[in-house]
């Protein structure tokens, strides 16, 4: 749920996408599930005269699990929550009964702590 | 036991292992396992925790519904509607597979039941009669519920053999459940008073249903809550109805009609089948020997009667029906009909309505009730009807085939429903194999997947990185105006910028601004008195011109390099103390530094170590973010907290945790035990300087006081001093990359973090410290650095805001007393001697003239060394400012020609060049403008 | 306290180690990638930073005795997403 967290917040930015097939994509992300499969828009394949057949697709589904990387874009992802979040993941059943009382209003105490 | 597995006693089993194996090896050698080389081993293994087995595996071997999940998972609400009949549920009722007699009860219990204050009967009664299941949810119902059920079971079942009781008493008694389903149905109907009106639409039902599951989800968590609070409870109340039952039966040998209202749905449907089993069976057997004793009766009486008749010529009294034989069942149909003509039971005169799968002690008692009550009718009938209607062979042999008939009528009953039986026991074979925290545990996490009641929980990041994304537009304007004025000095050299950077405006960046708050602040003040410290200065820099100093002559000086530059008078000037003197001062200062230590700093009993290796270093590092983490969100939940005492508790949860964090920073650890020391090992990997500000603000002052103390103590140990001279190649290596990295690190996190401490300290405290510094570092190298420069820079502008307020404000400042002052100024002096000769060298980009392609801005590398000679001249006295100026003079007059003739590249370079050149030269009450090439 | 026996228990708490350092990982096809850890979940999916990736292209035709890598190819990126299902391993920052 971490990674699927993540990608969530990288919505409507550019990514790329490369696939198992060495195919890559880049493309605007416009959504992501669960199993992150991943919705591109305004796509553009990188080797257009290696995959031809790709050049009038101007947006895609992918299906999560035949990506094999995506690039995302540096300045929209916070590293060191990031690596919080990872903690917090990590020993999960610890996370959920800290994080049971976490509400709304306690943002401002968040971005204390990482704002 | 009907369908109960055999009781397997582990204890027992391995008992009688252990007895054979010893004893009867040979002739039972499959309890060696048939292995020579068993070695026993199996014997020693100590098994417990086997007292729950039962709880998991049922305990008396019978079996309840527990896999049935469509009823029984998920927690009911009190008063939820029926689940739909599911086919395994039709199978485990005997009688509904016979639809169309279900339909006949259905009909008649529609009408039986038309004056029942609570009327479920709009409900399918088929679905009512199928959700056994229904009593497992008792648990989760509320105390109400158990109640009205208990009232229920409580009203005496004795004053049933009234003639209207007892055409619904067989049905009524058909099943407790449904009288449970009765009761339910009733509290429903009072809560949901409009529902009751639709009732007849089964599909509005449906609609109904849907609904309440919609309620029963949303009361789910608050219901689960409860469960578990009144489960502790029902057990004990369970145990208890248990044993009362238990009595009841042996007293009455009828199970009671109140079935346990508590406990767990498994036990409750063990018990309950147990029971229903039980009444079956006995139900069947005393019918089949009624049946056949009433027929022996019958055939023995009339024998005695025709004899009577034969010998005696009285008339006997009563009439002889066609069908001689005693129909119990016949009789008791008949006063069905007669008292619900809409009953068309008579359209299935085969099927006995005793073939009930739920015979009850009120079915048997009826039944010897109506059996006696016939068997008077029967007599009296024979006596009247007995003459003239002698009993023939013929009449006796009919007889006698219509009994077989019955008995096989009965057996073919009986077959019937031991196949059944059987099938139950057959699906329920899997039953109790998941206890019900099994079973709640599954539907949580199914649940859990479908909604997050939790954000954080699952999305953490997302949700966080929201609120900061939210706020940090909130704040946008703020912080843009802080980058503009934060000249960039923090960024770094501009080749790695570090990455999603300008979160929190540099340290640097606020100690360069307040640097140079106070050199424009000196230099007012320095106007205001009038003070020339031009005239000292006037031969360093060559030519100098002031607008202030226009009305006296024009001092054009020519400055021979030579004479000026010569760093070794230039010290013999400037230091006017006797060299030792001032190490002495120094030596004093650290051991001031050192007292701040406390015992960190005791040299007795040392032990000393090997430094943390690399991996317990990032162990101890993930379990600081971990108590960071913690102690994080017990600040978060502080709000929380209401009372007082749950504050205090939180106190002292809270402290527990920092000083735990404490404990692993190892401040406290002797100084000399490794190099690195512990906690300095602790901030050599980027984490573990990106964690040091999350910690310090939870740390007192005093102990801050000791953290700052022990990093200047250990400065030089800190890897950003040790390889900051990789950051001086301008090859672009990978190992400068990461030197650069960890320099940004520690300047935003670590160095951030004693900032306030420093900013707060007293005169007496930056004396010591300098001091420290000084007998601990090699301070020529530590000026090299960034952070070097940075920590410098530091405390030489604390101590002139010091001097500052002692002027402005003193009633509100403790005023450091003589003494003070003066041993700041022996430890100034010294740490002056010893940089001196090396000042041209603490500019990065003198370092690095070797191999520069051009690329780099050595104005925005150099800035941080301006700042720092800007904060040295602020406490120089004039002999040392003139050693200062000419150790700088060339740096000086290349940035002031630079700017003049145009070589540079842009407006923007021209006036970085300027700015360097004249935050110095304020400081000195000098301006580049003065300078004349 | 013995910090570098206590809390190693699972592979995972090894990772953990890792985080926020730089790690070197093997994957799928020939590829090796080192960054900075930022994240990790339970499929080993990563996120990395400051990645530089390098493929071995291996010359198929040389089938006879082992494969020999004729070319390598590397690129560098800066924030970088690897599904879990390629990575074969992640190896710990090695002392330096």
């Amino acid at each position: 749920m971490l990674i699927f967290s993540v990608f969530k917040t990288l919505t409507d930015q550019q990514v790329t996408v490369e696939l198992k097939n060495d195919l890559s994509i880049t493309g605007t992300l416009k959504s992501v599930d669960q199993f992150l499969n991943i919705r591109l828009d305004n796509i553009k394949v990188s080797d257009e005269a290696r995959h031809p057949h790709m050049i009038a697709v101007k947006n895609c589904f992918i299906r999560g699990s035949v990506v094999r990387y995506v690039q995302l874009p540096a300045d929209h992802v916070d590293t060191q929550l990031l690596e919080d979040a990872t903690r917090r993941g990590d020993n999960s059943t610890k996370a959920i009964v800290l994080t049971l009382t976490i509400k709304n209003r306690n943002a401002e105490t968040l971005k204390f702590h990482y704002g | 036991m009907f369908f109960g597995f055999e009781q397997k006693d582990l204890e027992k089993g391995k008992q009688a292992f252990r007895t054979d194996a010893t004893h009867d090896t040979e002739e039972v050698p499959v309890f060696t396992w048939g292995d020579e080389s068993y070695d026993g081993l199996g014997d020693a293994l100590q098994e417990g925790g086997d007292e729950l087995n039962d709880e998991t595996f049922g305990s008396v071997g019978l079996v309840g519904k527990d896999f049935d999940f469509s009823n029984t998972t998920l927690p009911k609400s009190s008063g939820l509607p029926n689940e739909q009949a599911l086919p395994p549920q039709k199978f485990a009722e005997p009688a509904s597979s016979d639809t169309l007699y279900a339909l006949r009860r259905k009909q008649d219990f529609t009408t039986l039941d038309s004056d029942q204050p609570f009327s479920s009967s709009s409900q399918s009664a088929e679905s009512i009669w199928d959700n056994r299941s229904l009593l497992s949810s008792l648990p989760q119902l509320d105390g109400i519920f158990n109640q009205s059920k208990q009232a229920f079971a409580e009203a005496p079942v004795s004053e049933l053999p009234m003639p209207q009781t007892q055409k619904w008493a067989p049905q009524s008694s058909n099943s407790g459940i449904r009288t449970l389903e009765e009761i339910e149905a009733e509290m429903r109907a009072a809560a949901h008073q409009s529902r009751v009106q639709q009732r007849e639409l089964s599909l509005q039902q449906q609609l109904q249903q849907e609904e309440d599951r919609r309620q029963q989800t949303l009361h789910e968590q608050e219901l689960q809550r409860q469960i578990l609070h009144q489960q502790e409870q029902q057990h004990q109340l369970y145990l208890q109805r248990l044993l009362q039952q238990r009595e009841q039966q042996y007293q009455r040998s009828t199970p009671p009609r109140m079935l346990p209202a508590s406990q767990s749905p498994r036990f409750l449907e063990q018990q309950r089948q147990l029971l229903l089993l039980q009444q079956q069976q006995r139900a069947q057997e005393l019918q089949e020997q009624l049946m056949l004793e009433e027929m022996e009766r019958q055939l023995l009486a009339r024998a005695a009667l025709q004899q009577q008749h034969r010998q005696s010529p009285i008339p006997p009294s009563h009439h002889r029906p066609p069908s001689l034989t005693p129909d119990v069942y016949g009789y008791q149909r008949r006063q069905t009909r007669s008292q619900s003509p809409m009953n068309n039971d008579h359209r299935y005169p085969g099927i006995p309505q005793e073939s009930s799968p739920f015979p009850s002690p009120q079915n048997i008692q009826l039944q010897q009730r109506l059996l006696s009550e016939m068997a008077q009718a029967e007599f009296i009938r024979n006596i009247q009807n007995q003459d003239g209607q002698g009993i023939n062979p013929v009449e006796q042999e009919a007889l006698r085939a219509e009994a077989m008939r019955k008995i096989l009528e009965a057996e073919k009953m009986e077959e019937k429903r031991r196949r059944k039986a059987a099938k139950i026991a057959y699906m329920s074979r899997y039953n109790d194999l998941m206890t019900q925290s099994d079973k709640d545990f599954i539907t949580r996490i199914q649940v859990s997947q479908l909604v997050t009641q939790d954000p954080y929980a699952d999305d953490f990041y997302a949700q966080v990185y929201g609120a900061i994304l939210r706020s940090r537009m909130g704040l946008q304007s703020q912080d843009e105006r802080v980058l503009i004025f934060g000249s960039g000095g923090g960024v770094g050299l501009g080749l790695n910028g570090p990455k999603g950077g300008g979160r929190r405006p540099s340290a640097m960046q606020r100690m360069e601004q307040q640097v140079e708050r106070i050199v424009n602040n000196t230099r007012k003040r320095e106007e205001e008195k009038g003070v020339h410290a031009l005239q000292s200065l006037q031969g360093a820099l060559g030519k100098t011109s002031g607008r202030s100093y226009k009305a006296a002559p024009r001092q054009l000086l020519q400055v021979d390099p030579a004479s000026g530059a010569s760093p070794a008078i230039s010290q013999a000037q400037a230091f006017k103390d006797p060299g030792d003197r001032v190490s002495n001062g120094a030596e004093e200062a650290a051991k001031l530094g050192r007292a701040t230590l406390g015992k960190a700093a005791d040299t007795t009993n040392l032990i000393r170590r090997e430094p943390l290796t690399q991996r317990e270093t990032l162990t101890i590092l993930e379990h600081l973010y971990d108590l960071v983490l913690h102690v994080e969100q017990l600040r978060r939940d502080h709000s929380l907290a209401q009372d007082e005492q749950q504050t205090v508790e939180w106190q002292q949860q809270y402290d527990t945790l920092v000083d735990e964090i404490w404990d692993s920073l190892r401040v406290m650890v002797p100084l000399e035990t490794s190099d690195p020391h512990p906690f300095i090992s602790l901030l050599i990997p980027g984490k573990g300087k990106r964690l040091l500000p999350r910690i310090t603000r939870h740390l007192s002052d005093q102990k801050m006081m000791t953290l700052l103390t022990l990093l200047v103590a250990c400065f030089s140990q800190l890897d950003v001093i040790k390889q900051a001279s990789v950051i001086d190649y301008s090859q672009d290596t990978l190992e400068r990359a990461e030197a650069e990295r960890q320099t940004q690190a520690f300047l935003g996190n670590a160095f951030q973090c004693i900032l306030p401490v420093v900013a707060k300290a007293s005169l007496r405290l930056v004396t010591g410290l300098l001091g420290l510094l000084l007998d601990r570092s090699n301070i020529i190298m530590v000026a090299q650095t960034r952070p070097g420069l940075a920590l410098l820079t530091l405390f030489l502008s604390r101590v002139e805001l010091i001097k500052a307020d002692m002027v402005n404000v003193p009633e509100e400042f403790e005023v450091p007393t003589p003494e003070e002052a003066q041993q700041w100024q022996l430890v100034y002096d010294h740490f002056f001697q010893l940089l001196g000769p090396h000042f041209p060298m603490l500019f990065p980009s003198a370092r690095m003239a070797t191999a520069t392609d051009g690329q780099v801005s050595f104005d925005i590398i150099d800035q941080p060394a301006w700042h720092f000679f800007a904060a040295l001249g602020l406490h120089a006295v004039p002999e040392q400012q003139h050693v200062l100026i000419t150790a700088l003079r060339e740096k000086i007059l290349d940035n002031v020609t630079s700017a003049n003739k145009g070589w540079v590249r842009n407006d923007e370079e021209r006036q970085l060049k300027l700015d360097n050149v004249n935050l110095l030269l304020h400081v000195l009450n000098l301006d580049s403008s003065l300078i004349v090439l | 306290m013995d910090p570098s026996s206590s809390s190693i228990q699972e592979p995972f708490d090894l990772i953990r180690l890792s985080l926020s350092e730089r790690v070197y990982i093997k994957l799928r096809g020939d590829r090796e990638v080192t960054g900075v850890l930022h994240a990790y979940d339970g499929h080993m999916n990563l996120i990395l930073s400051d990645v530089e990736e390098t493929i071995l292209i291996v010359d198929p035709d040389s089938a006879t005795e082992a494969p020999v890598p004729v070319n390598v190819a590397k690129r560098k990126m800066d924030m970088l997403f690897v599904r879990g299902d390629g990575v074969i391993l992640v190896s710990p920052p090695s002392r330096a």
